[in-house]
């Protein structure tokens, strides 16, 4: 065990029954109808070779060319619980990505990770770890910690960030830099001591509260190796390290499609089948990961994390002249491992229109009578999986319970 | 110098907390801190020069304006001027609208390799695209020229690097009517591909940023025109239709015009995005596409949208006329307003804050749309100087009054350049402006693209920054500045290698360093920590590694990144 974990000056997430997320967004805008959401013989025009499968009473297409699509439902299945027909209400990439993270389109939101990080009633060294992709933490920026894509904050932490630079320059002894610190941390406190009502002693606590964490994240960066996060997978083991260890209770990481060409294929829907592909192998590894990991239960990590996968939109159900597809409102969203009634499909498309059915909430099923989809469902059943209370955050939408395990 | 200020700090009998002595008013009818009763405590002068300094310049006071504001508390409206006047400002309100045009990106759909550039030229290339439009907007607000010539004036602003790799050809200062170059490096410029007069609205720079791809039909350049110039988001607007009737592409391309829940959007957005097809590229990541302006492609958009361009409801005689419909349109007016008082005041203005908008909004006009005026509007509102609040304040008054301020990675980065000359760059890239490999939204800045909004608290993240940059700016200060001799200093200018904490310049060299980087004199118990602190250190590590920790406590201390 780490050396700084037995000194307790901190809680561990997990310990105290809050659930905690992996986020894992695909930016651009998937195609579900390539692979979680199966509508061939429909209005919806897909890639050619595309064939129905199903592994653990959850349906999806694929081909022979994308092996991990097939590896992943068969091997992760029954722990995974798709939602179909969430409707996002735009099909703008900023106003798509802001909804399905906060559930509003208005600027200032919080998106779901760092509100339930932020809701963690323990001290935690990095509530919210921010790895890539989008953000969105007006009110919670102080609990949120940016590694970076490139592992940056491993680069300040060991100082490389510095020394690599154009200007030649050494970084302080030791003892002078902790001199520094412990003056500063007494200049911080003081100063948030006197800070007063309002923003000014806001501010200030923030500042003394993120100054307490420097010298236990000088400590991890010198066990831990965060800057190893290239792809996704990588930026997830980064998280699910951090999450082993109870530091941190919800992390964002971006999958921005196979070799980077985006899930925004308006020009070459067969990258889809590539990026499924890949998003699946990772899933997969991802999984694996947390498998091999022990939880703060003595169970594996899996059973103590969600991983949830978004995307901002989904696409137009035809093949346009330039061999992609548009911008859809309509999509899909997987959650999967920890509190995850696994085997679950949530809702469906019109076979006709490819917009989506309502649903009965709690079993899943289609229902004409029941809920029209929106990302605040979304948002709802992230803070249930998570153990806080969605009806405090979003009364006007509940969780969809078809996805909670129990 | 020194001991001006000192005689004078004595007599102004200035202490170093940032309180002041009179209640401010509160919004009683729209707004946090508007007008009517006190809700707030005005900031001290020393504060508040160092608050308007920092937002109007981006670096901290200079020892001659603390000593003139200690003289005469009333000098401060006179340094306000010359502020306005400096090319700081220029440069401040660059970076400010950066914040909220977002132009600066760490990547555009063209790169440093489209052009045969050396790699090594990246991150100039992706900061001259993103400036250009910004720049231009602070060039014309600085120049004392109306607003709107913002969206009129037939030429731009180039560095070396734009002049070189897009049709640009430079002009004169007398021929664009300004009195001093936009900035060190840039100068005044007109395309030469035939694109209309229209100021920021016909640079490459802004529509880089917001490109449209084929099937968008340049929607979204129109929606970001609304956005950023008018404060009218059409993306902002929930849409709920009946999709069974939009499955294929006639019917879809119908219902902007038939739909009930798209027309009200399409029946502007269109005829506006049929204005930009000059821009239209037909390959969107083509050099040669995006780099020229194209006369011959202005009549697409008639083809492409089944309609004329038209400027919400006014038909257009070409894009030519786009830029005077904006200047005529008054949401722009309203909205730079909103822009620039939210820059000024750290937060977003909202409908609750009409009344107030409104009389920034009439100084503005009053000013002959100067944003000069607008600025010196907010400068004196009470909410800008507010430094704590009464107990009278409201809720809201504790979330929107922004009684403290953190710096932004822009301000950061140029105060300690300014204070130590220390820049932190790595291969080129400036590590406080970019996010491939640098800083930027660690510190609390945006990206432009996943974060788009900047942070007003600090993080562990943003401290963890903090510390290393100190560390970094104060070891150069030792090992640059003061290796030279003293007269050619520019920090440490009264002491030596050898001094120690008991020669008497010690102290005097202490106190300027408080006046320079936190701009008000040093309390003792401050001192006697950084005597300390310096001791201990030369002790171990040699006296310049103790001038480097003193100066990295200074840095990291809030009174100088906060304000």
């Amino acid at each position: 065990m780490p050396g700084w974990l037995l000194s307790g000056r901190r809680a561990r997430a997990g310990t105290s029954g809050e659930g905690r997320l992996l986020f894992v967004f695909c930016t651009g805008g998937w195609d579900p109808t390539e692979c979680i959401a199966p509508m061939l013989g429909t209005v919806v025009e897909n890639n050619p070779g595309l064939v129905e499968a199903s592994a653990h009473g959850i349906p999806f297409v694929t081909t022979e060319e994308r092996p991990a699509v097939r590896e992943f439902f068969e091997s992760c299945g029954d722990r995974l619980a798709i939602v179909h027909g969430v409707e996002a209400r735009s099909v703008a990439h900023d106003v798509c990505l802001r909804l399905m993270l906060t559930g509003s389109t208005l600027p200032g939101g919080n998106d779901w990770p760092s509100t339930v990080a932020a809701s963690s009633s323990q001290d935690l060294l990095l509530p919210m770890v921010h790895i890539s992709g989008p953000s969105y933490a007006a009110d919670h920026s102080g609990s949120v910690v940016r590694v970076g894509a490139s592992g940056q904050l491993s680069r300040l932490l060991d100082g490389s960030g510095m020394t690599d630079g154009d200007l030649a320059v050494d970084l302080p002894s030791a003892e002078a830099a902790s001199r520094v610190d412990a003056l500063v941390s007494g200049r911080l406190q003081a100063a948030a001591a006197g800070g007063g009502r309002g923003r000014a002693g806001q501010l200030l606590d923030l500042a003394a509260a993120a100054d307490g964490r420097i010298a236990d994240l000088i400590e991890l960066g010198g066990e831990l190796d965060l800057s190893g996060g290239q792809d996704f997978v990588g930026q997830a083991a980064i998280a699910a390290e951090l999450m082993e260890r109870g530091l941190c209770r919800t992390a964002m990481v971006e999958f921005e499609g196979w070799q980077g060409l985006s899930w925004d294929t308006h020009s070459d829907l067969p990258l889809q089948g590539h990026h499924f592909n890949t998003l699946m192998e990772g899933l997969s590894s991802i999984m694996a990961d947390l498998d091999a990991r022990r939880g703060s239960r003595g169970g594996p990590l899996s059973d103590e994390v969600t991983v949830v996968v978004l995307s901002e939109m989904g696409r137009y159900p035809r093949i346009n002249s330039r061999g992609g597809k548009d911008h859809w409102t309509f999509t899909s969203a997987m959650f999967l491992g920890a509190g995850v009634a696994g085997g679950t499909v949530v809702g469906g498309y019109d076979p006709e229109a490819f917009t989506g059915f309502r649903v009965d909430l709690t079993t899943g099923a289609l229902d004409d009578g029941g809920v029209a989809l929106v990302p605040s469902h979304l948002g709802a059943t992230i803070y249930a999986l998570a153990g806080e209370d969605p009806a405090a955050a979003l009364p006007d939408h509940p969780p969809i319970a078809a996805v909670i395990d129990g | 110098m020194l001991a001006l200020i000192a005689t004078l700090l004595a007599l102004h009998g200035c202490g170093p907390a940032p309180v002041g002595d009179s209640g401010t008013a509160r919004a009683t009818d729209s707004g946090p801190g508007a007008v009517a009763d006190p809700v707030t405590i005005p900031l001290d002068d020393l504060a508040l020069l160092r608050r308007r300094s920092l937002d109007l310049t981006g670096l901290p006071p200079e020892p001659d304006q603390v000593a003139a504001v200690l003289e005469d508390p009333d000098a401060i409206e006179a340094i306000i001027e010359d502020m306005l006047r400096s090319p700081r400002w220029r440069l401040r309100f660059a970076d400010m609208m950066a914040e909220q045009f977002l132009t600066r990106v760490d990547s555009f759909n063209a790169t440093v390799e489209s052009y045969g550039l050396d790699p090594s030229q990246e991150y100039r290339f992706e900061s001259s695209v993103g400036t250009e439009p910004l720049l231009l907007m602070a060039t014309i607000a600085s120049a004392d020229r109306p607003w709107t010539d913002v969206v009129t004036v037939d030429w731009t602003v180039a560095d070396d690097m734009l002049l070189e790799i897009w049709p640009l050809q430079e002009i004169s200062l007398e021929e664009a009517g300004l009195s001093d170059a936009p900035a060190e490096g840039w100068r005044p410029a007109r395309y030469t591909d035939g694109r209309p007069a229209g100021g920021l609205i016909m640079t490459n720079g802004l529509w880089w940023r917001y490109w449209s791809a084929p099937a968008n039909y340049n929607r979204g350049r129109a929606a970001a025109l609304a956005r950023l110039l008018l404060c009218e988001d059409f993306l902002l607007r929930p849409i709920s239709f009946d999709a069974s009737s939009l499955l294929d592409t006639d019917s879809l391309l119908d219902a902007t015009s038939s739909e009930p829940a798209c027309v009200g959007c399409h029946n502007s957005l269109d005829p506006l995005a049929a204005a930009f097809y000059g821009f239209w590229w037909f390959d969107i990541y083509a050099e040669p596409e995006m780099t020229r302006y194209h006369p011959e492609r202005e009549w697409l958009g008639a083809y492409y949208l089944g309609t004329s361009p038209e400027y919400f409801g006014t038909p257009l005689n070409g894009p030519v006329e786009l830029g005077p419909a904006v200047a005529d349109d008054p949401r722009f007016l309203r909205c730079t307003t909103r822009r620039v008082a939210g820059g000024l005041l750290h937060r977003e203005i909202t409908d609750a804050d009409q009344s107030q908008v409104s009389a920034w909004l009439d100084a503005f006009r009053d000013a002959d749309l100067r944003v000069g005026g607008l600025v010196r509007a907010v400068l004196a509102s009470e909410e800008y100087r507010a430094g704590a609040l009464l107990d009278t304040a409201s809720e809201d008054d504790e979330v929107a009054i922004q009684t403290l301020r953190m710096m932004s990675p822009d301000q950061l980065a140029d105060s300690v350049e300014a204070l130590t000359g220390f820049r932190w760059t790595e291969d080129g890239f400036d590590q406080l402006g970019n996010d491939d490999l640098g800083y930027r939204i660690l510190a609390g800045g945006v990206d432009g693209v996943a974060v788009t909004r900047p942070q007003r608290d600090p993080s562990v993240s943003q401290q963890v920054v903090l510390r290393l940059l100190a560390q970094g700016a104060a070891d150069f200060v030792v090992t640059s500045d003061l290796a030279l001799p003293a007269e050619e200093r520019r920090l440490l200018t009264g002491v030596d290698g050898d001094t120690t904490s008991a020669d008497p310049a010690f102290v005097d060299q202490l106190e300027t360093l408080h006046l320079r980087f936190h701009g008000r004199p040093a309390t003792d118990d401050a001192l006697a920590e950084e005597t300390a602190l310096f001791d201990a250190v030369a002790a171990a590590d040699g006296t310049a590694a103790a001038w480097a920790a003193v100066i990295a406590l200074l840095i990291r201390d809030p009174a100088f990144w906060t304000y």
